[in-house]
This record gives C-alpha cells, structure tokens and sequence, in this order.
C-alpha cells in the first residue's frame, strides 16, 4: 500500500518509464545496428534507474516513515505516516521528482541527437583500436563532458541505495525489509558523453569529443595510471606543475594528457579546435583544470614538431592553424604565464605522452596518414576479373591530395571515402569554405562511405 | 565540502541534493525524536570524504560562480555539526543546523536549475 502522499509520484514514475521506452521507435531509424545495440543497453540502464527510485519511493521511504510511526517523539504528538513524509522526507521526495525527470530527459536527447549519428563511427574507433569493447553514448546537452553510466545514473541515489540495506531503525524494534535495488535493477557498465547542443552541426567542435572518448577510456583502464607508471618505468616521474598539491597536479597533467592523446589521434586540427572552444568559453584555472595556455602550449608542441614524409596534408593542416595558436602562446609569454621553466615542463610533458601514446598502438594522426595513401596505392583485388560479381568490387579511391580534397568537398560536394579524421583536418584546415546547408551533409556522407568502405575491406579480407 | 569535487554535471549535484536532503532528514529526527539515524551518519561521513568521477573539457562558469558560496554555506553547517554532538544540544541549535541545512541545499537547487536552463550566471 502506497501513501496519498507519494500516488501521484509514484504514478508519474511509471509513465516515465513508459515513455523512455517508447523511445525505442526512435533507435529503430538509427540504420547501425551497432549504435541501436548500445543505445538500447542505455534505455535498459535508465529503466532500471527509474525503477530504483520507484523503489526508494516505495521500499525506502514509505517503509521508514510506516515505522517511524511507531517511535516516541519527544513532544508525545503521534504523527500520521503522511505526516512524517511531509516533515522529514521532503526533500528526498522533490529531489526523486528532480532525479526522474533527468533520467527521462538524459534518455530522450541520446535517443533523438541532432548530432551526425555517424560521428559514433569516428568515436567508436579509438576504444576499438585498444582492443576495448566500450558502451559509448552522445547526448545532448550544454557542456563537453563524460561520464559513466553508475554516475550518471546512480550517483544521485548511491547513498539512499546503502542506506536502504540497513533493515534497522534506530530507537525501535521494527525491521524493516533489506533493500537491493540494485540487484533487482542493475545499470550496465557504459560511458555518456555529452556535446553542447547548439555545436551538434559545428564540424570545428567535433574534435573535442576525442577528448571526452579518452577520458571515458581513462575512467575504464586507468590511462592515466599507465602513463605514470611508464613515465616511472623509464627512470623518470612526470612534471610537476602544482608544487603545492600532488592531487591538483595529477588532475592538471591528466587534462594535459587528455589533449595530447587527442591531438596525436585526430590530428593537428584539435589545437584549432580547443582554441575555438577556449575563445568560446574562457576560464580561469581550478583545482580541476590547469590553465587554458599550458593545453595550448602542449598541443601547439604538436603543431612544432610533427612531420610527415607521405602527403603534404599534415603540413598544410599545420600551417593553417600554426599562426593562430602561436599568436595565443605569445600573448601569455608576454603576460608571464608562460615562462621558460614552466615551458620546459610542457615540453618535457608533451614528450612523454607522445611516447606513451606510441606505446599502446594507437594510429596516429601521422600513421592514418601512410595508411591513406598506402591502401590507395595499392588497390586490392578481391575477385578475379572476368567474374560476374566484377561489379560488386568497392571503387578504389585515388590518392587525394589536400588541395584535391579541398576542390571536391566544397567546390564539388563530392563525398571522400577516406579516413575521416583526414577529411576532418582537411574541412577545418579550409572551414572558411564551410557552409553548413552546402558542406554538413557531404561530410557526414563521406564517414557513412568510409564506414562501408571499411565494413567491405573486413569482408574482403575474411573471404580471402 | 566540495574539495576537488568540481560540481561538474546534473547527477553531481543531485547527488549532493540527495545526501543534504538526507542530512535534513537526519537533523529531523534527532531533534524530534532522539535518534541517530543512518540518514544523519550518511550525511556527516559523506561530507568528509569526496571522489572525482565526472570529467568535461572544460569548467563550467557556473563552477566558478557558486562553488564558493556553497563552500561557505558548508562550512557554517559543518561548524553546527560539531555542536549538537554535544548530548544537551538545545532544540534552537538544530533548527539552526537545519537552517543552514536547509541553505545548502536552496543553493545546489539553484545552481542545478541554472544548469539546467542553461543560463549562466556572471
């Protein structure tokens, strides 16, 4: 039996869980069935996390303000159960009412994003690289951030949850019945990221969602750990930025890092890409984040010392962001944020993620480029000429060069399927040509095409 | 309060929502009934121990904005926390406590709405 008091939420509850899972029409039309797979893992967990709190509502609750009944108040009033809800449990009710309908409306803008689905594609491939089968779910909202589902969704109900397994009320002999909602209702290991709404279309933020997919992966296998014990392993401790606290230090670098793996996986496109995002939303440094200029200055490294012997793409990339970058750094030079010790840390920094990031068998932006011109070159023939199914064969690409790419993207709207994080570097090296009504579209069409393209080489490759 | 705990994203904030709501809770019943209940242990255990599990690009301004109001209205709780340890704790020392209780959480509820309509406060 409910309490009046909590029918009409506990009602609501019900509908929610409804409608996030009349969402699934919405995941049917996603055509992947590798996205609709994860996204219905996700639906699953917010269920859950809806029923949890029927549960608390119901089990927890109810059943302590039932016993509570029963305890002698200092000043004799008897209180009805209702009562007690109302007077001691308040907050706990309006914060279920506040949890529920953030559950509802998390689901809802992972099931309906405005973001380029294909864009999982692009994401997807950095954990698959590492050999890591990770749940990772876009949603919309209005920051740049990642965490994972237990957070997510359990945080905000973690403690109610411990609580709830004591059957004990203190001062009265009822028992009440143990509560494991968890158990009844368990939230599968999976990483949100969440982009800020109005950018879904803005190719030039795309790239900070690298950021978010490292540290998800960081989250997952303890990245960060690694480094240091690398960095230990090769006779030498990292940087030390904050000398006054180890944490804050160890948060400052891991953000560092962050950016640094970003950079050497996409390419030197991210250093224009945070640039554009710290324009946006400047900051000032926390115990969480280092300053805006020691990121700059790490990934401007990048945009220093990268070179590659295959295309001209890296070095035109570079060159079109190089300026920009370079006229920030100068600014905090000349401001003395920048100094030459703290530079040589940076430096020092840089080095080691580098050579960490090369460690663990990641592509680099470098390597995608071989890659590109290598599988290009050097076309393979699945089926021997003659053969009826001749027409099947996937058209082989010619090797683009940064200008033809260029020409074809924005001048031709033709759609590349190369490598989309070369195509990516290319847009944004050019985004003075974007017109989002002209170009969002052959952009997104050139990852689908790639992601087919793909899908045939693994099958190729199977049945030869 | 709050040290390292940047109150990143919505579920943070909820969950310190939840646990001051629990505190609240807590404050109530020892109070009104005489008993310590798991709610107010929660509450003042939670409060001395934090992990950072929310990661974005970049901090938020709101962040910046109410993270030192908030610390502040924590503090004045957590002194109010140390005196009805004391056995002879008067009534008034509790509706106090639950005053500034219940201060903390008008601020993380404001902060959260703000979040949430997305409008950032300079």
């Amino acid at each position: 039996m409910n309490l009046l008091v909590l029918d009409s939420l506990i009602e609501h509850v019900d509908d929610l869980i409804g409608q996030v899972q009349n969402l699934e029409s919405d995941i049917d039309k996603i055509p992947y069935l590798q996205i609709q797979k994860k996204l219905r893992l996700s639906k699953q967990n917010y269920v859950n996390g809806l029923k949890i709190v029927r549960g608390i509502l119901t089990g927890y609750i109810i059943n302590r303000a039932k016993a509570a009944v029963q305890l002698p108040r200092k000043d004799g009033r008897v209180l009805a159960p209702d009562e007690i809800v109302y007077s001691y449990y308040r907050d706990q009710v309006s914060n279920s009412y506040r949890i529920i309908e953030r559950y509802n409306d998390d689901f809802t803008s992972q099931a309906k994003v405005n973001i380029p689905i294909e864009l999982y594609h692009l994401l997807l491939q950095i954990p698959k690289e590492l050999g890591l089968n990770m749940t990772i779910i876009l949603q919309e909202s209005n920051q740049f951030i990642s965490q994972p589902f237990k957070l997510a969704i359990l945080d905000a109900v973690q403690h109610l949850l411990e609580i709830g397994k004591n059957p004990l009320i203190p001062g009265s002999l009822w028992q009440l019945p143990s509560l494991d909602l968890l158990s009844e209702n368990p939230i599968q290991e999976g990483y949100v990221i969440s982009y800020i709404k109005g950018e879904a279309e803005n190719p030039m933020l795309w790239p900070v969602l690298i950021h978010e997919v490292f540290e998800s992966i960081d989250m997952k296998t303890g990245l960060m750990d690694k480094l240091q014990e690398s960095s230990l392993k090769a006779g030498a401790e990292l940087p030390t930025l904050n000398e006054k606290d180890s944490e804050i230090n160890r948060k400052w670098i891991s953000e560092i890092f962050m950016d640094v793996m970003s950079i050497q996986s996409f390419g030197p496109m991210y250093a224009k890409s945070l640039l554009d995002y710290f324009k946006r939303a400047p900051y000032v440094k926390t115990i969480e984040y280092p300053e805006m200029s020691a990121r700059l200055f790490c990934v401007y490294k990048y945009l220093e010392t990268s070179t590659s012997p295959y295309t001209d793409i890296l070095n035109r990339c570079i060159n079109s962001c190089k300026g920009e970058v370079q006229t920030e750094i100068s600014k905090y030079e000349g401001s003395g944020e920048l100094a030459e010790d703290k530079k040589n840390q940076l430096s020092i920094l840089f080095r080691v993620i580098s050579e960490f990031f090369s460690s663990l068998g990641l592509t680099s932006f470098v390597q995608r480029l071989k890659n590109h011109v290598v599988a290009t070159s050097k076309p393979q023939k699945f089926i021997e000429p003659g053969e009826e199914e001749m027409k099947f064969i996937p058209f082989i690409d010619p090797v683009f060069t940064y200008d033809r790419m260029g020409e074809l993207i924005f001048d031709h709207h033709v759609s590349l399927a190369i490598d989309p994080n070369v195509l990516l570097n290319v847009v944004l090296a050019n985004f003075h040509l974007f017109k989002k009504e002209e170009h969002l579209s052959v952009i997104v069409d050139s990852i689908r095409k790639w992601k087919i393209k793909e899908a045939w080489n693994a099958s190729a490759k199977e049945v030869n | 309060m709050l040290k390292g705990d940047g109150l990143a994203s919505y579920s943070r904030i909820e969950a310190w929502l939840s646990v001051v709501a629990s505190g609240i809770t807590g404050l109530g019943l020892l109070r009104d009934y005489g008993i310590r209940s798991p709610e107010l242990e929660y509450f003042i255990e939670y409060c001395g121990k934090q992990t950072i599990s929310v990661k974005a690009l970049a901090p938020s301004p709101l962040t910046n904005e109410y993270e030192p109001l908030i610390r502040s209205a924590f503090t004045q709780l957590l002194s109010k926390l140390e005196s009805i340890k004391d056995e002879n704790a008067t009534t008034d020392l509790f509706d106090r406590a639950i005053e500034d209780a219940r201060k903390v959480y008008g601020l993380l509820s404001a902060m959260y709405q703000t979040v949430k309509s997305n409008l950032v406060a300079i």
